[in-house]
């Protein structure tokens, strides 16, 4: 037993140097990582932080436009944001306070209610929180063209093509990022932020809309 | 004889444990220095280029550009700031010193500076960066021919914001018409026996010809009062790459703007960068070269005509792709560095399918 303890005390400078070996290969991969590793979860930090610093140094009653650089991949990306006082399912970091969270997916594809983008925030997002009552995100559609089905009574599936019907220009909840450069509207008043995608050359857009 | 022994090894682990240690520290000093410097994220995103340039097609999407748009902020000594970069990271602000035509000359300095930057840290638009990236074709040059392309994509190499010190009061306004940037461009580069403008044309001119100069002057007089002046300047670099043999299609059909670089006709294969090239070219001997009709500063400062000065390159490209008798695959494309306003969304994104880096 007493032996045992002595050979730990003979090795411990082998242990040392097996930790800074360690150390030091954990620093190489690191960078090494830095040097290679899919930078998308990191660019999609970047816009959100870069939209939060933007509100921050807007003053009350202030608005601005700015410009958000892309990144590639992000148009498998959208903006969305929930007000505290928002009754619907909201991502776990805005349950107690208002915020913009930038999350993974596609506003096409989901059912069209806020308690999907939640939960799509849910799966994977990076949320920024406001002091304050009321956040809005949306975007201008310029020509919103809304899609109908006729279904024959007594059939389960549509029994038309889509029924085609412009509606002109709407506004949508949310926005999809690109990955070029997108503007963007910031308009901050007392008790309410609200970040805006002007019209965008989208032409015939007939995705969900809420 | 155990004893000593015994003693040998401590000392070998005490002399390899402080060896450790030192390094340890040495490194740790290196990483908390140059972490946040500009040359570390020089050389990463020159290393990240590099390790794009030379990696084969299908690996290239794995290996990200590593580059962030440089923000300089070009001020006199009242304003000291760029609302532009307002809440914005690493924002290197330059003031102006001297008189109005020492103030001139900095600007050019700076913005020739950018674009040198930007054109070396890019392979000089030798290295094909963007064409894993982008699997997707496009057909171009519709109406003509098909050629299949990746698409556009760019880096923002660098934002050159203006005070407002520069832009709204009356002697900023004074030196930025003094602003010139063909006097840099004709200049050596330092430490170098070559002009920036042999630079971006693989030493094809020197300097301008002369009927050049008399096409800036018309240019500026009659734009740089009718067109609002912005305030911030990106310098974009650009990358296109078409299909084996598409610029030799498009050459034979005669209907692209021909660029000539190190010393062979190559084509542009794409119309975006037709357009561009080809709205201002100066022809000379048959061939379009860079800085066609180039217009200083202050024309794209002052009239947002800032697709008049540009560095290209069109040709083979150099990557990592080969053939299954281990030849390197040629790739043909082009290569674009120039000026444009910030604000001209519209315009950047019809330049630039795909924006890539950190902003």
């Amino acid at each position: 037993m007493k032996n045992k303890k002595g050979d730990l005390r003979d090795n411990i400078g082998d242990i040392i140097i097996g930790i800074l070996c360690l150390l030091l290969i954990i620093g190489a991969i690191m960078i090494i990582y830095k040097v290679f590793a899919n930078q998308e979860d990191e660019n999609a930090k970047r816009v959100v932080n870069n939209i939060e610093t933007k509100i921050n140094n807007l003053n009350d009653g202030e608005s601005n436009t700015f410009l958000i650089q892309g990144f590639k991949g992000a148009e498998g990306w959208f903006l969305a944001g929930w007000g505290k006082e928002e009754k619907e399912e909201k991502p776990d970091p805005c349950t107690f306070q208002s915020c913009i969270c930038i999350c993974k997916g596609s506003l096409a594809g989901f059912s069209p209610s806020k308690s999907s983008l939640a939960k799509q925030c849910g799966v994977k997002g990076f949320c920024r929180r406001f002091n304050i009552d009321k956040i809005v995100v949306e975007r201008d559609v310029a020509n919103f063209i809304e899609l109908s089905q006729y279904v024959a009574p007594g059939e389960v599936g549509p029994s038309s093509p889509d029924i085609k019907k412009e509606v002109g220009n709407k506004i949508c909840t949310g926005f999809q990022l690109k990955s070029n450069m997108i503007e963007v509207k910031i308009i901050k008043n007392k008790n309410e932020i609200k970040v805006l995608q002007p019209v965008d050359e989208e032409k015939g857009y007939s995705g969900n809309c809420f | 004889m155990k004893k000593k022994k015994k003693g040998q090894i401590e000392v070998y682990q005490i002399v390899i444990t402080v060896l450790a240690i030192l390094g340890l520290v040495i490194a740790l000093f290196l990483w908390a220095f140059f972490k946040d410097t500009a040359d570390v994220s020089d050389e990463m995103c020159r290393l990240s280029v590099l390790t794009r340039g030379t990696a084969s097609d299908k690996l290239q999407a794995f290996v990200p550009l590593k580059c962030t748009t440089k923000k300089i902020c070009i001020t006199q000594e009242s304003a000291k700031e760029c609302k532009q970069f307002l809440g914005e990271e690493n924002v290197k602000v330059e003031v102006l010193k001297g008189n109005e035509s020492e103030k001139a000359r900095q600007i050019e300095e700076i913005s020739v500076q950018a674009m040198y930057n930007c054109w070396s840290m890019m392979g000089e638009g030798k290295l094909n960066l963007f064409n894993g990236q982008s699997p997707e074709v496009d057909e171009a040059l519709t109406g003509f021919i098909e050629v299949k392309t990746s698409k556009p994509s760019c880096f923002i190499c660098s934002r050159v914001s203006f005070g407002k010190d520069l832009t709204d009061e009356a002697d900023g306004k004074e030196i930025l018409q003094k602003v010139d940037l063909k006097r840099v461009l004709e200049k050596n580069i330092p430490g170098q026996d070559k002009t920036y403008l042999e630079y971006f044309t693989d030493k094809q001119f020197r300097a301008y010809p002369a009927e050049f100069k008399v096409n800036f002057s018309k240019f500026e007089s009659e734009n740089s009062l009718k067109v609002k002046p912005t305030n911030q300047i990106a310098f974009l670099f650009m990358q296109v790459i078409a299909e084996e043999n598409a610029l030799e299609t498009a050459s034979t059909k005669g209907i692209t703007t021909g660029i000539v670089v190190g010393g062979a006709l190559f084509m542009s294969p794409v119309g975006k960068v037709s357009n561009l090239l080809g709205a201002s070219a100066l022809v000379k001997g048959g061939v379009t070269l860079f800085g066609a009709g180039v217009a200083g500063i202050l024309a794209y400062v002052q009239t947002g005509r800032n697709q008049d000065i540009a560095a290209t390159y069109c040709g083979n490209f150099t990557g990592g792709e080969k053939n299954p008798d281990g030849m390197p695959i040629a790739k043909e494309g082009c290569s674009i560095i120039k000026p444009i306003d910030y604000y001209k969304v519209n315009e950047i994104n019809n330049f630039c399918e795909i924006i890539e880096g950190n902003p």
